[in-house]
Parts: C-alpha cells; structure tokens; sequence
C-alpha cells in the first residue's frame, strides 16, 4: 500500500523521464508560418487600472512627456501606437521631472493609464493594418475618470471596472471585415469559418444584418466627423457560458463579458471603410453613457496617407 | 523570459518570436508530452500553442506573466489535442482502480506501467493540475491563474488526481494481454 508521500515522490520521479526537447522540424514548421499568420490585436485589456502601481504610472507619465517632446520636434511615428496630437507645439516644454503628470492639452498623447480631462489623439490601427498605407487617427475629448489603453482606446478607469461587466464601457475603432460564421467560438484554438465581406460600407453593415447568430438594428444613415456612413448596435447575448470566447469578425475585439452592447459607426473616410466602435452594458451608468456619447460627438477622424506625413514634417504655426 | 523579447514579438518582429519560440519549445513540448504521454499529439500540440502565442501575443497585458500564459494557451492545446485523438484511437483500454494489488509496489518498472495507465485514466484536466504541480513546481495559485479555475478546483482536481495514480500504483495492473496504448 503506498502512502500519500510515496505517491508523491514516485508521480514526481515519473514525470522527470521522458522527452523535453522540441525536434527542430516542428519549430521549423511553426516559424515557417509566422509569416502568413496574422497577430489579433485586442483593442482594449480586460485590466482594471486600479490595480496599477504607483510604479508603473510614474513611467507612463515619464513616457507621455518623452513622447510629447519627440512631437515638438515633428518626429512623428508611422501608423499605429503611440501618436501625437493634431496640432503639436514647435515649443514643447516638457517637465524634466519624472512625475509629471500628462498635460490635458490638445497636443497631449494617450498612452496606457490614468487620463486627465482632455483632448487627446489615437492611432487606432497598427501600422498596416489601414488600407492604402494610411495613417488614420481619432482625436476626442476625454472627461475625467478614463483610461488609455495601447496608444489606441479609451475605457472607464473608475470602480466601474474599464471594460467589463456589468458596468464598464469604452471607446476604439476598427475596420470591419469577414464575419465569422458562428461568432461564440468554443475551440480556444480555431475560429468557425469566414464569410468573406466586401470592403464598403453597405458590405459590411449588410453582412452584420443578415448574419443569422447576430443580435444587429437596422443600418440607419449616419455622419459622424464630417464622414458619412451606417450605424448599427450589436448586441451580444446575455449568457456566452458556452464560448470560449465570443468573436463576430476579425480583426476586431472579442466580447468583454455577457451582455456587451456595441454602438457601430461604419463611415466611408476618404474610400477606406473605419469604423467607430463604443460599447457599453446595460448596467453601465448613465452619466457613464453619456461621457461615451459625448466623446464619440467630440471625434475628429484623420486619414493621411503614411508616405505624406513620414516625408513631410508638420507646418509650424 | 526576456520581456524585452516579448515585447518586441508583440509588436510584430518575428526574428523576436523566432528567439522566444527556441526558448520556449522546449519546456512547453516537455509539457505537452507529458500531458498528453503521446509523441507525435505532443507535438501538434505544441506547434499550435506555439502558434497561438505569435497570434495572441498582443492581447498579452504583462510581458512578465509570458511564461504562464503561455502554459495556459499550451494546455488548451492539448486538450484540442485530446478531443481530435478521441476520436481515432479507440482502442485504449481502461484498467479498473479496484483490480487486485500488485505483487511488488516498490518495482519501478512496474510503477511506470501502473503509473501509465493511471494517469491515462485521467482527464486532460488533472493531468494539467498533476503535471503543472508536480513537474514544474507550480505553487496551486499559480497552478489556478494559468488554468484559468479558482484555486479550490485545483486542490480538488490535484486530490482527484493523486487519489487515482495512488490506486493506480496500488493495484495489481500486470496485463494478461498485449494491450493498446493510444
């Protein structure tokens, strides 16, 4: 009869033998399709922010100021990440302290964290990832009480818990594209198929109609930012127990919780198809839908084409 | 792990994925080998976690927590792994816990046959929880946090687990015929 302590000691011994190394052939073969594999980028993180250290908003700050001073200086990135402003000063003075916080000013950039109330500028999409090689970015006002996420979003900072149920909400954008054909996925591994979607607006905001397993309002003509386009709210179900995770079209966000409601502006901006995406719960506040609201009504959308902007440094004043 | 490696990877340098993948293959195919005590499904499943990590990786939060979200996405692997084999190899035969007792528990040859056969027996959710345990020394928070369970289904799964290996080794699981391993 073995004893807890002999089980133990055996299992472990046993679990010693046997093979460890990787052969080189399936390395080789997950390397070789690498290329050909599309990273999924969230759009926003499930972390709540009260959870940040001291530590790591001192950075963030030191961060924001850094890169506002490389906007001064018109050293701007490609798409994607980190951005400035639309209207950076030829006179940046950043604090040489570390703890500065970052200035609510219109030139001030979102990072990762804690916002003041402000304008602030977003690069939406990673480089590429824009038809055209565009560089499209969303400035908008930000009421006290938000967060930053990736240089690309905004969600709730507050005890509302960012973006998760029941009462988070949030702000980004994306582009559309195919729809998956049974959006809870429950293989972690491998989505359902594609139904490929064409590129328009009416494409998609169709598609999203006449998808069987979408909870989607009728497309209703929109301007949003001077663009023109559709708008819809999608509603994801109130029990996703089942899904791994819940997943309409890639690349795009998954569903941060049951529930999770998606206002959807899909505009045509200057032949591209982008769409402005909020989401909320119906227990998000309020006075919480509101700052959304009002944050989307605040958007300015700019799409300049990469080798433009890379080239030219931007006009002094 | 390097999370400047990670980082990097992240934001699309595969030269940086490439580098992780080296670092990385190794510990999570002995992982999945043991996970799943099959070669070849060990190394599907590694293949696919590794894959899964290039793809995901941008939805990873904190580069310092790679190591364990990787095992998570390696265990999801396998139990993918698991299902796809269910269905093309029928043969394994399922040895009762309640057979007699071996003649010589202390045999070690004997142990590993038992041993074997009892944690096939297994679900890929104890096996995880034994293997995370067990093999990588995983405190059981860590070992929940990976999996993705409250740590007291992992106290559960592990007692489960132990319980079933140490009938296992208790019983007498000498086959009278040539048997199926997968």
């Amino acid at each position: 009869m073995s004893t807890d302590r002999d089980t133990t000691r055996i299992v472990r011994s046993w679990l010693e033998e046997g093979v460890t190394a990787l052969p080189d052939r399936v390395l080789d073969a997950v390397l070789d399709q690498v290329p050909s594999t599309s990273q999924r980028r969230p759009m926003w993180s499930a972390r709540r922010f009260s959870e940040m250290n001291n530590a790591w908003k001192l950075a963030i700050a030191a961060a924001a100021v850094v890169v506002v001073a490389l906007v001064g200086i018109n050293l701007l990135p490609g798409n994607g990440g980190i951005v400035a402003g639309p209207g950076p000063s030829p006179t940046p003075t950043p604090s040489p302290s570390p703890t500065a916080a970052p200035s609510p000013s219109p030139s001030t950039v979102i990072l990762e964290g804690p916002l003041e109330a402000g304008t602030y500028t977003v690069a939406p999409f990673w480089h590429g990832e824009a038809p055209g090689d565009y560089t499209i970015r969303f400035t908008y006002t930000v009421p006290d009480g938000w967060a930053g996420i990736a240089g690309s979003d905004v969600v709730l900072a507050d005890a509302s818990g960012g973006n998760l149920p029941p009462g988070g909400a949030g702000l980004g954008g994306n582009l559309g594209g195919g729809l998956y054909s049974d959006p809870c996925w429950t293989d972690p591994n491998k989505g359902p198929t594609v139904i490929p979607v064409g590129p328009t607006v009416d494409d998609f905001a169709t598609a999203l109609v006449d998808h069987p397993l979408l909870d989607v309002t009728t497309p209703v003509d929109v301007t949003l930012a001077g663009y023109s386009g559709k708008y819809v709210d999608l509603q994801v179900p109130s029990d996703i127990t089942a899904c791994t995770a819940y997943y309409p079209w890639d690349p795009n966000i998954y569903a941060q919780g049951p529930g999770h409601r998606w206002h959807l502006w899909i505009l045509d901006v200057k032949g591209m198809r982008v769409v402005v995406q909020s989401t909320d719960y119906p227990g998000t506040s309020p006075a919480h839908q509101a700052e959304l609201r009002a944050m989307v009504d605040s958007i300015k959308i700019d799409a300049t084409p990469t080798s433009v902007s890379t080239r030219s440094p931007s006009p002094s004043p | 792990m390097d999370t400047d490696l990670v980082v990097r990877a992240q934001n699309g340098d595969e030269e940086a994925f490439a580098s992780l993948a080296v670092a990385a293959g190794d510990r999570l195919h002995a992982v999945a080998h043991r996970i799943l005590r099959d070669t070849d499904l060990a190394e599907d499943a590694t293949q696919q976690a590794l894959l899964t990590v290039w793809r995901d990786l941008p939805q990873l939060r904190d580069p310092a927590r790679f190591d364990a979200w990787s095992y998570r996405l390696l265990v999801r692997a396998c139990y993918a792994e698991a299902r796809r084999t269910r269905r093309w190899a029928p043969n394994l035969r399922v040895l009762s816990a309640d057979q007699p007792a071996t003649a010589d528990g202390s045999d070690l040859v004997v142990d590993r046959d038992q041993l074997e056969r009892g944690f096939r027996r297994l679900s890929i959710d104890h096996r995880a929880v034994v293997v995370l345990h067990h093999y990588l020394d995983m405190p059981l928070d860590e070992v929940a946090e990976t999996l993705g369970v409250p740590v007291g289904t992992v106290r559960s799964r592990l007692h489960h687990a132990m319980r079933g290996l140490r009938a296992a080794l208790d019983a007498d699981a000498r086959p009278t015929a040539r048997e199926a391993t997968r």
